[in-house]
């Protein structure tokens, strides 16, 4: 894992003390509000509907025992006990106090964490696959390239006022875990004759104008990012738009020069001021690789060699039901990697109670190597444990309300906070995935259902990235009247897609049953159990869905209620 | 103290100066093709923040002077256009005015910008030292030690203030 260097800690030390300052000046009324804005969204402090919030960044989802720990004593101290893991691997505290905010951040410090560039039109928080490390089918543990990222972005002085907010995501793998094809830039690593560099994929994005990523350029060497990204950013900063929020992202500038002479512009400006880079110096690389090595195992881990889950899994059904949801196989035969559901049915998607993100910390450091993942699909994962302690690591779980078995499935749905907490939202979006997975799984049908995704968002932001669905909901606002369109087919993954509608929308009382149809339309028409829904949706298209959503009858009476 | 009631104020690392450009010819970037030399190396070119410097590479060494406008405090393509015109090898003062402040300054200098012009209004609300502070978080920077040219290079005996 990455350990602060005496500049890392100075440099977030200082962050703490300037942002302290410019909260005072804030007050005192020397910065006017519109200059402050920028500053506290660059340190992670929102207004939010209720209260302030602080979005503390966790750099390519990873942590440690202490880390986590120093959240659970933040949600407690200085929130209500609670915290909620976001879908871009940070976490989010609803209730803080403005003036309690520089204390939370000497406390991220002491940790080596921070909330730099979580918000604000900037580079934010760089994310990467969850599994990375752990997964098998990986070229480069890809957390090496987003802590270089990750240093280069911070406080870079060209890209702190970009048009607008920039996201960039990397993949070491073969299946995208990322969602790589819906970032700013998304990267990923490739190995081409022998030689390992990166795809770079330009424009992706969800929100308003959903768009699937443009590659940018098939085989970057390694060397070349940071240059390369620096000629991208800088032809953003100069021609991207800035007389509409809503067309300011860098896919409608890629949509509007086209992608010929985008590229054209970033080869110039590359091609400019290579030469003015002197390359990342060999003892700052050496650092980031070394920090990224797999733990070291053991030696009586040898023995766990043969090590045989399905011993464990005879003797509890509860233990065997999780297994097969939650445990993923590991590159080394002797782990697996644990995803640990934030996604109890009836629960808020994402949020952590302080006892629940101890019990976490315990056990990552007990028998996970100290070694805790966010996923942007609000889980948490412990990416290597011994197999060995599968059984007791379970246990423990499901003492704390964490053992909820459905990792990928009907009631492991993203939702964005919606109208409960956010002020941009239209539409309820938690209350909805609660009520989708509190009726579901009592139908028992989760199981049956297998390998599905939900995704809901209370606004046209898209912030529970229902684009990319194989079930999306979209919450409006209907002349004052909630109303839910639903997409199918959408994709994050390798195969990226978006959502088609399926026609006119629901109201919150209609929502359930259309789920239900939609997802007994499936069950009737699947060939076999091993066809999944999107599998099926592939197969089949949209019109089963339509005939049995809308049918003939009730048109009439659907579209006068609508 | 400075004690003017005619001049706009400039700030730069050190501190507070009078605005010794506020004699000088200002042109734009279409006055360049009709303007001999002299009046070139002693104008002031003024730039908007959405111009396109590459095609000024001509007339890059017989200018002295650049100011950039910057629209408001939200809009950084000005820290892009100076990092432009130090990348095509311009070297002499380059000055912000408009929509920045003291916040931005440690981002101007990193980027190139030597001097920010004030209005008297945002002289007295926003006090020399918050500046002189501003200038000093400049060394703690992420991009020099990853090996990117700092384009914050120029030392003081070049400033021509």
């Amino acid at each position: 894992m990455y350990r602060y260097n005496q500049f890392d800690t100075e440099y977030v030390r200082q962050r703490v003390a300037i942002f302290r300052e410019q909260v005072a000046r804030r007050i005192a009324g020397v910065l006017t509000e519109d200059e402050f804005k920028p500053l506290r969204l660059q340190n992670g402090v929102y207004l939010q509907l209720h209260a302030y919030m602080l979005r503390v960044a966790i750099p390519y989802g990873t942590l440690n025992a202490r880390q986590m720990r120093a959240l659970a004593m933040i949600a407690e101290c200085w929130d209500r006990g609670y915290g909620h893991f976001t879908t871009r691997q940070n976490i989010q505290f609803n209730w803080i106090r403005l003036d309690d905010v520089g204390d939370i951040l000497e406390a991220l410090a002491d940790v080596e964490m921070h909330a730099i560039q979580t918000s604000g039109n900037c580079v934010r928080n760089v994310t990467a696959d969850h599994f990375a490390g752990a997964a098998k089918d990986e070229i480069e543990d890809p957390r090496m390239t987003a802590e270089l990222l990750r240093q280069y972005s911070t406080g870079h002085a060209e890209f702190a006022f970009l048009p607008r907010k920039f996201k960039i995501a990397v993949t070491g793998a073969a299946h995208d875990r990322a969602v790589t094809a819906f970032h700013d830039i998304g990267i990923n690593i490739v190995r081409k004759e022998g030689v390992v560099g990166y795809r770079i994929v330009i424009g992706g994005g969800l929100g308003r104008t959903p768009i699937i990523g443009t590659e940018l350029v098939e085989f970057l060497p390694k060397a070349d990012l940071l240059p390369y990204l620096e000629a991208v950013l800088h032809v953003y900063n100069r021609y991207g738009r800035r007389d509409n929020k809503y067309k300011a992202r860098i896919k409608i500038l890629v949509q509007e020069l086209g992608i010929e002479t985008l590229r054209a512009e970033i080869d110039a400006y590359f091609t400019a001021t290579r030469d003015a880079f002197a390359g990342v110096p060999d003892a700052m690389l050496g650092a980031i690789e070394a920090a990224f090595q797999p733990p070291e195992m053991p030696p009586e881990m040898d023995v766990a060699e043969a090590y045989d889950l399905r011993h464990d899994a005879a003797l509890s059904p509860a233990l065997a039901a999780w297994m097969e949801t939650n445990l993923e196989e590991h590159r080394d035969g002797r782990h697996a990697i644990v995803s640990i559901s934030l996604k109890a049915p009836g629960a808020t998607p994402g949020d952590a109670s302080a006892e629940q993100m101890r019990v976490i910390a315990d056990l990552a450091e007990r028998y996970a190597y100290d070694e805790i993942r966010i996923s942007h699909e609000q889980n948490v994962i412990l990416p290597h444990v011994p197999k060995a302690h599968i059984a007791a690591v379970f246990r423990a779980l499901d003492a704390a309300g964490l053992a909820s078995a459905n990792i990928g499935q009907l009631s492991d749905i993203i939702a964005c906070p919606g109208m409960d907490y956010c002020a941009l939202a239209t539409a309820r979006s938690i209350p909805i995935a609660q009520e989708i997975a509190t009726r579901f799984t009592a139908l028992k049908m989760e199981r049956d259902i297998g390998a599905l995704k939900i995704k809901i968002s209370g606004c046209i932001n898209a912030c529970g990235h229902h684009h990319v669905g194989h079930i999306g909901i979209l919450g409006l606002d209907r002349a004052g009247v909630e109303n839910y369109q639903i997409t199918l087919g959408g994709d994050g993954t390798e195969d990226a897609a978006l959502g088609a509608r399926t026609g006119p929308g629901f109201s919150a009382e209609a929502l359930i049953p259309a789920i239900e149809t939609i997802l007994d339309t499936y069950l009737h028409g699947r060939k076999n159990r091993d066809e999944t829904f999107l599998a099926f949706y592939r197969r089949v298209g949209m019109a089963p869905f339509k005939r049995a959503l809308y049918p003939p009858t009730n048109r009439a009476r659907h579209e006068s209620a609508a | 103290m400075i004690d003017s009631n005619s001049a706009r104020i400039v700030v730069d690392a050190a501190g507070f100066h009078l605005d010794d450009w506020h004699k000088r010819a200002r042109f734009t970037p279409e006055d360049l093709a009709g303007l001999d030399a002299k009046t070139g190396a002693s104008g002031v070119l003024v730039l908007d923040a959405a111009q396109r410097v590459e095609d000024l590479t001509p007339w890059l060494n017989v200018l002295t002077a650049v100011e950039i406008g910057f629209d408001n405090a939200g809009d950084g393509r000005g820290f892009s256009l100076a990092r432009a015109l130090r990348g095509l090898g311009y070297a002499r003062d380059i000055r912000a005015s408009g929509g920045i402040h003291v916040d931005q300054f440690r981002h101007a200098l990193q980027c190139g910008i030597d001097a920010v012009i004030l209005t008297r209004e945002a002289a007295s609300r926003m006090p020399e030292q918050h500046w002189v502070n501003a200038a000093t978080t400049t060394a703690l920077n992420y991009q020099a030690r990853l090996g990117f040219a700092s384009a914050s290079w120029r030392s003081r005996e070049d400033l021509n203030l």
